[in-house]
């Protein structure tokens, strides 16, 4: 189906265009959710909101720039909202008595996609919140800044002690191997 | 080292960007679950609003005219109606007219009568007594002209007529008292009981009310209280609402309504007009100074009413839906600033406006910022890109019950307890929260007859 008509269907309320539509984008958006999330529950219901929401606000959707995209912003923002209201506010992070280092890319590229996916899973909220829209999604700090309501140098500086917390869970890895 | 973190970037950027992972089958059904037939609804309303707020104007002006017209229709039927029942009623008068050759009867009687008798009316279609008098004071709900300037001049004299609801009947017995009077004084005249009063004279007078006898003008003023009902969107922090809503207070609030009130069949009536809208409020912000925020909002209202009443007191029901066709806001409210790596103002008192400056504020339209207060961590309200509140398009519900006191022909006083809230937010699509507000007030209103 053309991917004007399968909006017009979901629009509709067409529930075998709005499955077609999942079928096609919810793989991609899963996987989003899962670098947002801390555990796979958490990105079921982060893709569930998502989901819900574009079918909702797909009215709104313009026809002009990619649907994917859209999409992926809508699934993005969701998660972003989800990570906001868990508490990571309270969640001790404690990586202030750790020498500055660089990471290691050697270190990264041996590792798995699933075991990136872990880590960046096991990141604090704010980090991960920073680290996923920088790294991955490619955002400026300008824009996360705008995204997340912070400044710009907020926005650098979580994403710094997100690298410099991978780091320390890369070494203290790197030692139970040893061990 | 920058090599090296954008080789890291890289790294991770290449791996995860497009990776894919099938989630489980339970999250599209609970997707099909929680998209409920009411959410899907609201989903289309929402699209299309534009379309069913022009749908729900026009039902409103369709249904009062279609209100209003049949009215009319009842009322030109009670006309047509009137001869009908007089050639029915009038052969009695004329078999008692020509038995008993009435002196008095003036010849334009005579010669109404005589054609009347020559026109074909069975006998069994007359009515009795009863039925002609119950007629007439079903149709006697306007004070006719009256020709008899004896039984004018009684009516005149008779306290409270304009107010008497239905109007004339009581007064319809007292007439009618006062025509058996007028018999038992001519029967030593051998007159006939029925041929005495010209019956005639009542029916073709009942005419409908004008428009201007049907109005009046309302003018209220309705002190309230307001509370605001904030949500955020899916993808804004609800902590800054929580923030607003602790910086937030308001100090008062009123509605001035200038409306036309249209009297409508059984006890029914149309209001509609101008309602003008302020709200003022404080805000406590860097726990230094409060200000006055101002919302202006103009709004017309449409609403249909249920009143019943005796002589002198009533009541009133009423509901309906407005339209804010211009809202205006100064003043400043705390700009989205999340919790996310940035501290939190502080929006605990060291310094409150008491009642005075309040006032002083509020008169001299004072919604500056003081030099403590950081200009970014606020939006300025007046700012067109700053404002997060639409300037038209709210649609509210009113919802009314009160008491009325007839003051005089020309005069009401209403009081009655109002509830309104709005339907849509007042926020604009991109704000990225919802604000509804709901008012809780008592009106104190006068109704003016043209």
């Amino acid at each position: 189906m053309d991917q004007k008509k399968l909006i017009q269907a979901c629009l509709n309320e067409e529930e075998a265009a709005q499955k077609h539509l999942y079928d096609i984008y919810s793989p991609k958006m899963y996987f989003v959710c899962l670098r947002y999330a801390r555990h796979d529950l958490e990105a079921q219901d982060m893709l569930q909101d998502g989901f819900i929401k574009v079918f909702d606000k797909l009215s709104s959707f313009k026809s002009k720039g990619s649907f994917e995209g859209w999409i992926r912003r809508i699934v993005v923002n969701t998660s972003l909202n989800y990570c906001r209201k868990s508490s990571y506010k309270n969640e001790q992070i404690g990586i202030e008595d750790y020498q500055d280092k660089t990471v290691d890319p050697k270190a990264i590229s041996a590792l798995g996609e699933q075991e990136l996916l872990k880590l960046i899973q096991q990141l604090p909220n704010g980090y991960r919140m920073a680290f996923n829209l920088y790294v991955i999604e490619g955002y400026s700090h300008k824009e996360i800044g705008e995204l997340l309501e912070v400044t710009e140098s907020t926005s650098r500086s979580q994403l710094a002690k997100a690298k410099k917390w991978m780091q320390i869970q890369l070494e203290k890895q790197k030692i139970r191997n040893h061990v | 080292m920058s090599d090296q973190i954008n080789e890291f970037d890289q790294i991770f950027r290449d791996r995860l960007a497009d990776q894919t992972a099938t989630p489980p089958p339970a999250v599209w059904e609970n997707i099909k679950s929680t998209r409920s037939f009411g959410h899907v609804v609201s989903n289309r309303i929402s699209s299309n609003w534009k379309i069913f707020g022009t749908l729900l104007m026009l039902l409103l002006t369709g249904g009062s005219s279609i209100i209003l017209m049949g009215e009319n229709d009842e009322l030109s039927g009670r006309t047509e109606v009137a001869p009908k029942e007089k050639t029915i009623d009038l052969p009695l008068l004329v078999q008692n007219t020509d038995k008993k050759n009435t002196p008095t009867t003036t010849r334009i009687e005579n010669k109404r009568l005589k054609n009347i008798a020559a026109s074909e009316v069975p006998e069994e279609e007359h009515l009795p007594d009863w039925q002609l008098i119950a007629s007439l004071q079903q149709a006697a709900f306007v004070r006719p002209e009256l020709d008899d300037k004896r039984l004018s001049a009684y009516i005149e004299g008779l306290e409270g007529w304009e107010s008497a609801k239905p109007k004339s009947f009581v007064r319809y017995y007292e007439m009618d008292m006062l025509a058996k009077k007028t018999v038992q004084k001519r029967s030593m005249d051998k007159k006939p009981l029925r041929a005495e009063i010209d019956y005639a004279y009542v029916m073709p007078s009942v005419e409908r009310k004008s428009f201007k006898e049907r109005s009046s003008l309302v003018f209220s003023i309705t002190p309230q209280t307001i509370s605001k009902l904030m949500q955020a969107e899916y993808n804004l922090s609800s902590s800054y609402l929580e923030e607003r809503q602790k910086t937030e207070r308001t100090r008062m609030a009123y509605t001035f309504g200038a409306m036309l009130h249209y009297e409508l069949k059984k006890n029914k009536f149309i209001e509609t007009g101008l309602q003008f809208t302020q709200i003022y409020e404080e805000m406590s912000y860097e726990g230094e100074k409060r200000f006055s925020n101002q919302y202006n909002f103009l709004e017309i209202p449409i609403l249909l009413g249920f009143e019943g009443r005796n002589a002198k007191w009533g009541w009133e029901v009423k509901g309906g839906l407005g339209l804010q066709v211009c809202n205006t806001y100064k003043g400043y409210i705390l700009k989205r600033i999340d919790e996310f790596g940035s501290s939190k103002p502080a929006t605990d008192a060291q310094y409150r406006l008491n009642k005075g400056e309040a006032v002083k504020n509020i008169i001299e339209q004072n919604h500056s910022l003081s030099k403590n207060q950081a200009r970014h961590e606020v939006l300025n309200l007046e700012n067109k890109d700053e404002n997060p509140f639409k300037t038209a398009g709210v649609l509210n519900l009113h919802l009314a019950a009160g008491l009325t006191y007839y003051h005089s022909i020309t005069t009401t006083f209403v009081i009655t307890p109002y509830y309104r809230r709005t339907l849509n937010s007042i926020t604009k699509e991109e704000a990225r929260f919802r604000e509804n507000i709901r008012y809780v007030g008592i009106s104190f209103g006068t109704r003016f007859k043209f």
